[in-house]
């Protein structure tokens, strides 16, 4: 392998993240930059030198750089994007602004929707028609496109979106008319849905493929500017990007298909958290990263994060499904809600207590940040519990004015009817309620049970909430890591080489084609150990894990089921049956055994090992003792202590492998507190890991 | 009264009642079998406390089961007292006087159980894909036309499954493993909401529901209570048309607001339809007027019974609005969906703002028969129509309203059936004029692939063929709808007029049906529309040259400007 360093660059709304790892020693070393959101590249570059600067290295001696960037989901929901038109099919051109014609709040009569990102006088249709089978019912007429690629050179359109009924099934018509509008329109960006989104569903395929179209220009030009500025620089390593689905896509696949690259941030962080969660042998993870507006989780099983295959970009209303506009990209599965640490507390018109989704955001933030905010916040709360400590907030960098904190809270206990501490307490009981009904929906709509999952926990102000909301959802185990604020560059740096291969075979179960199944998965392994191969993964490491996706036959949703190894034969049909619907009942609790099941696509994940980093290791001490971490004691306040109690506080830094401490603590380090409850305990593993095990405490327990 | 849940606790609990119902309604989403619960949603999940009062549903059900199917619990605990039901049991009944208006809406509810005692019910109204019966709904003179009725049965007794009712079901309906698969969804969902109950309970150590119950209902109860005394005191009327069938009716609607009560009175409704099936059961009525008062008054507040205790709905036995057994039914949405615009037009002069004018009215359109290979099918393309515009702002284009369903994707429509689809598109003109302007309606056209042997039926009967609902503060009705068939080649073919028919039977590829759904209606006087949104409807062709004349502009070049003889002209 050629060079020793790695850097992972994560381009975030506020700050530019960067890891350096020496993949000879092993360190990593950290640094943060503003973004400059004018032109990125300007920040990331400068950001890029500075760290090669205080490492003593020079940018030629970097092998490989892996970048992130919220470039493509903010131009979408900024609306910065190019100039985009829609070719589609002769009576489908309003397809793109009906949308599903659903309404996703049935009690409000004034909803908002996306304005479709093509406007209607840039929608033009084209008179051909290919039918469910790839028949061509009404052949593609070139004389047509060009017109109509005329038309839109008129109005300046820099790129152009072609959709055409069932190109998911035969792609000939719109290739045909790529070919005629690139004559047109040679400086266009041009995308073909058979190619972006080959799906069938014609509203969600429209949709992704004008998205990638409208952000193409946008990131052609980033790319090719940061290509150009590494270039000049002497970075002579490779420069990849990271996708949505926490793989790596090279720059040339990153400009034809930008849309990908939509939640590269979010990736990162589920591939720190299965980095960790391998570390200490726990394959089935949920990542929970709270930051100040709002809180992700995702789900590792496996060992792999668990990619969706769509997401919603830019929605009206961040936090309601259907209020989007949907992208059809492998995504790591995640959900968002709006709750963070500024996120505001306030009485209901029923007087009931509600936190979020507003946040006070950085500016004015919450109360205690003494900036003018009067809202009492979900920070708020943990100042006024005595989980965090106002003078050592990001290290003592930013006092806070716990007097502030509780006025607003005794303003919001008023309204109730309660004193300032009970309303603290309110506000933190239910944000973390709030989390965990959201996550148990997005577990179970995804067929899992939450009480497999180990959670892992970062941002700041995920190791605050952590314990709580895995309580409620019955988690045993939390991991706080650390280095968790630069969570997603670090976890770009030990994603592994992967690759998904995914084909369409439908058949059902009991009369399978299985000397074809098996052919399909020969070539297909094949075909992924030779990628990998091509990506210097050594042969002996490449590992292969099949599934597929099943269905009772008629049903429009699948369940995934694991296949084995091997030759496969009509032999394995017993066993993916029974695997089907034991899965089956789990889900749904019941079962239709005379129905046929049917297999529609055989997936196989085709993976090398895992980028090694050795996090700083220290061996295990058993009889390690807290003592000396300890900062002091402060009064902190848990339900089940019946109020204020003297807890310890713990310096993270300090605190060595093996020492165990039993709540309640508090364990402070620069970016995050972590909170450990009455009956829960916490040990440090050699990695400097916090291990929190959350004790039998009663779920609703005592009140003030 | 003290209340023994702090604002904390409640709101937590509260919370867990909506999740346990949004479980459910995944669970039905995820193992139905048809187009139209699978795809199109046409489906809604509730939980009720042992009373059978509504405590919680799903916030994707379709509203107006959240509405019935409390009515239907009650009816199915009538039939089989609570002593007569052991864990289980799972009760079903799709009777549209007791249920949801029509046979195809199926209640399936199982009463929950813990440690012995019943707690709770949980329940689901689907819409099944077909119930047996005509499927020319509009030729059923009686409600034995419309297919198999269901009284409340078991459907599953202590766990076993009734074998004679579904063997009943299977022999009566089209596509049976379909009908039959999807009330098994329901059935699933049923008992993963019972499972999420007992354990919520038991994690909360709740013995009963009722005292949870009583809170979140009386809280709800209270809240619409406060909103309806914001309302001016008085009595408030309109009226709508609504096509009828052989003659257009007209259906009277007086809104009496007093204290914290809201009395709907339909006095004056027709007499029920001899056939057609337009005719509403009483739930029905009441459960459309009442989803419409819920939506102006507390839109933010999660619904139960509480909800619904100030609103009294009166509708004349007898009539279209309150039919008696055994009236047709089956298209009563032709009258009931009219309800609310008639509601929100009453309340128009002193909820200016909190009102909608109407929006037009969507369409299902099933397809059933059998394909060339003799496969049989039987789908539905679900579309909408323009919304009415507000005060705050234009329609949106296509919208599926008073439902919650979603549309049906093209592509997956024509890969179940052996139609083509060759359009589905707005139409210009088609929202209704106004200051702000209603959404644009939608045109859809299907054909076969390939001749079939036998006719494939398509429903053929949209809803606003012949009677306008006029815009709110001065706006203008948006275009009717309509249903033509099309024989012969493209371009020479003159359209056969037959909507009213109520199903296309289609043979040839030649024959092409065609239906366009209406725009909603505007909101405030067209001329005070700005130049700036008459201009930007010019440009994206959401109107015409033509059609922009009534906003009193004239159009040169593509560019408007204002003139006030352009209307007259």
């Amino acid at each position: 392998m050629p060079g020793r360093y790695r850097i992972g660059l994560d381009i975030g709304g506020t700050f530019t993240d960067l890891v350096l790892a020496d993949d000879r020693t092993g360190e990593i070393r950290l640094h943060k930059v503003l973004t400059t959101p004018a032109d990125p590249a300007d920040g990331a570059l400068r950001g890029l030198r500075a760290l090669c600067d205080t490492a003593g290295i020079r940018l030629a001696d970097v092998s490989a750089l892996i970048h992130g960037t919220t470039l493509v989901t903010n131009a979408i929901i900024e609306r910065r994007g190019a100039r985009t038109a829609l070719l589609t099919t002769r009576g489908f051109r309003d397809i793109l602004e009906m949308g599903k014609e659903q309404r996703y709040d049935i009690y409000d009569l004034f909803l908002q929707y996306p304005a479709p990102l093509v406007p209607r006088r840039w929608r033009l249709e084209l008179d051909e028609r290919v039918a469910r089978d790839g028949a061509v019912v009404t052949p593609l007429d070139p004389a047509e496109v060009r017109a109509a690629a005329g038309r839109l050179a008129a109005q300046g359109v820099e790129a152009v979106a072609i959709v055409l009924l069932h190109a998911y099934i035969n792609a000939a018509h719109e290739r045909a008319a790529r070919d005629v509008v690139r004559e047109v329109l040679p400086a266009a960006s041009i995308s073909i849905s058979s190619e972006v989104d080959p799906e069938i569903r014609e509203y969600e395929r429209t949709c992704t493929t004008v998205c990638n179209a409208y952000v193409q220009p946008l990131v052609d030009r980033y790319v090719e500017r940061m290509e150009q500025a590494l270039a000049a620089q002497g970075f002579r390593g490779r420069f990849t990007l990271m996708q949505s689905s926490g793989g790596t896509i090279a720059p040339d696949a990153a400009r034809r298909f930008p849309i990908r690259l939509l939640e590269s941030g979010p990736a990162g962080g589920a591939l720190v958290t299965a980095f960790f969660g391998d570390q200490l042998g726990r394959r089935d993870l949920v990542a929970f990263d709270m930051g100040g507006t709002t809180a992700k989780l995702c789900r590792i099983r496996d060992g792999q994060p668990e990619i969706a295959p769509s997401i919603e970009a830019a929605r009206v209303h961040r936090f309601k499904r259907g209020s989007g506009l949907p992208v059809t990209v492998p995504v790591v599965d995640m959900m968002e809600i709006g709750a963070g640490g500024g996120s505001i507390a306030r009485v209901d018109a029923l007087g009931l207590l509600k936190v979020g989704p507003h946040s006070a955001g950085a500016d004015p933030g919450p109360a205690c940040y003494g900036r003018g905010g009067a809202e009492p916040t979900v920070t708020d709360a943990c100042v006024a519990l005595g989980y965090f400590d106002p003078g050592y907030f990001l290290g003592g960098a930013m006092p806070l004015d716990a007097r502030a904190a509780e006025t607003a809270l005794e303003r919001l206990g008023a309204q109730l009817r309660i004193g300032a501490v009970a309303a603290a307490w309110g506000i933190h009981e239910l944000v973390a309620e709030n989390m965990a009904a959201a996550a148990r929906v997005y577990l179970i709509e995804r067929g899992q049970d939450p009480r497999r999952f180990a959670m892992v926990a970062f941002g700041g102000a995920g190791p605050a909430h952590a314990a709580r909301v895995a309580r409620i959802l019955g988690l045993r185990d939390v991991i706080v890591p650390p280095a968790s604020g630069v969570a997603s560059a670090l976890g770009f740096l030990v994603s592994p080489t992967s690759v998904d291969l995914v084909h369409s075979l439908p058949g059902l179960l009991d009369r399978l084609d299985w000397a074809a199944v098996g052919a399909l998965y020969r070539r297909m392994e094949a075909d992924g150990r030779a990628m990998l191969l091509d990506a210097g993964v050594p042969a002996d490491a490449v590992r292969c894990r099949r599934r597929a996706e099943m269905r009772l036959a008629g049903q429009f949703h699948d369940i995934e089921v694991a296949v084995p190894d091997g030759e496969l034969t009509a032999a394995a049909a017993p066993g993916l049956t029974a695997a089907f619907e034991a899965e089956y009942r789990r889900l749904y609790r019941t079962f239709l055994p005379d129905r046929p099941i049917q297999v529609l696509n055989w997936r196989v994940l085709v993976t090398g090992p895992r980028p090694e980093i050795a996090l700083p290791r220290a061996d295990i001490d058993p009889s390690a003792s807290p003592g000396a971490a300890l900062r002091g004691r402060r009064r902190a306040y848990f339900p089940e202590t019946e109020g204020f109690a003297d807890v310890p506080v713990y310096d993270r830094y300090r605190l060595r492998p093996g020492c165990a401490i039993p709540g309640p603590a508090v364990i402070e380090e620069r970016e995050a507190t972590t909170v450990v409850g009455p009956g829960d305990t916490v040990s440090v593993d050699a990695v400097s890991n916090l291990l929190l095990r959350v004790g039998g405490c009663r779920v609703g327990g005592g009140r003030p | 009264m003290t209340s023994r849940f702090d604002p904390v606790a409640l709101e937590i609990m509260w919370s867990r009642l909506v999740n346990i119902a949004e479980e459910c309604w995944i669970t039905i989403w995820r193992t139905a079998f048809s187009t139209i619960i699978g795809e199109a949603q046409d489906f809604g999940c509730e939980l009720f406390d042992a009373d059978a009062e509504s405590i919680a549903h799903s916030p994707r059900s379709m509203p107006v089961f959240n509405l019935t199917l409390p009515l239907a619990v009650r009816g199915l605990l009538e039939a089989f007292p609570r002593h007569t039901l052991a864990p289980g049991d799972v009760l079903v009944t799709n009777d549209p006087w007791i249920c949801a208006g029509h046979l195809y809406d199926l209640a399936v509810v199982t009463p929950v159980f813990r440690r012995g005692t019943l707690v709770g019910l949980v329940g689901s109204i689907g819409h099944c894909s077909d119930i047996g019966g005509t499927r020319d709904s509009l030729s059923a003179r009686e409600i034995y036309d419309e297919g198999l009725q269901i009284p409340p049965l078991k459907l599953y007794r202590g766990g076993a499954p009734n074998e004679d009712l579904m063997a009943m079901i299977r022999a009566n309906v089209r596509r049976p493993e379909m009908v039959l698969g999807d009330i098994q969804a329901q059935v699933s969902s049923n008992h993963v909401g019972a499972a999420r109950l007992v354990a919520f309970m038991d994690e909360y150590g709740l013995d009963s529901l009722a005292a949870l119950a009583r809170e979140v209902q009386s809280r709800a109860e209270r809240a619409m209570r406060d909103a309806i005394r914001t309302v001016p005191e008085g009595t408030y009327r309109s009226e709508v048309g609504v096509d009828g069938l052989a003659d257009p009716l007209r259906l009277p609607c007086a809104v009496t607001v007093h204290g914290d009560e809201i009395t709907v009175d339909w006095t004056g409704a027709p007499p029920q339809l001899p056939r057609g099936g337009v005719n509403c059961t009483y739930h029905y009525t009441a459960a459309h007027t009442t989803y419409v008062l819920k939506s102006i008054l507390t839109p933010e507040i999660r619904s139960n019974a509480g909800c619904y205790r100030p609103f009294h709905v009166i509708a004349p036995e007898g009539s279209v609005l309150n039919c008696r057994h055994p009236a047709s039914v089956n298209e009563r949405t032709h009258t009931g969906w009219y309800l609310g615009p008639a509601v929100f037009m009453a309340l128009a002069p002193v909820l200016p703002d909190r009102v909608q004018a109407f929006t037009g009215l969507p369409i299902g359109m099933g397809a059933y028969g059998f394909d060339a290979a003799g496969r049989v099918f039987n789908d539905h393309l679900f579309q909408g129509g323009g919304q009415g515009a507000s005060a705050h702002g234009d329609g949106k284009s296509a919208l599926l309203y008073p439902t919650s369903a979603a549309n049906v994707s093209v592509e997956m429509f024509e890969s179940r059936t052996p139609l083509l689809v060759e359009c589905k598109e707005l139409i210009p003109d088609s929202g209704g004029p106004g200051r702000f302007r209603g959404g644009l309606g939608q045109r859809v056209r299907m054909r076969l692939v390939e001749p079939v042997a036998q006719p494939v039926l398509v429903d053929f009967r949209p809803h606003g063929r012949r009677v306008v609902t006029p815009g709110l503060h001065g706006g203008l009705p948006g275009r009717l709808a309509d249903a033509y068939l099309l024989d012969g080649d493209r371009g020479a073919a003159s359209p056969v007029r037959n909507g009213g028919d109520g199903v296309a039977e289609l043979r040839t590829p030649a024959q092409r049906a065609t239906i366009e759904i209406a725009g909603g209606s505007g909101y405030g006087a067209p001329g005070d529309r700005p130049l700036e949104a008459v201009q930007s409807d010019l440009d994206e062709g959401y109107v015409t040259p033509e059609g922009a004349r009534i906003y009193g502009v004239t159009v040169d070049g593509g560019r408007a400007r204002r003139d006030d003889t352009a209307r007259g002209a």
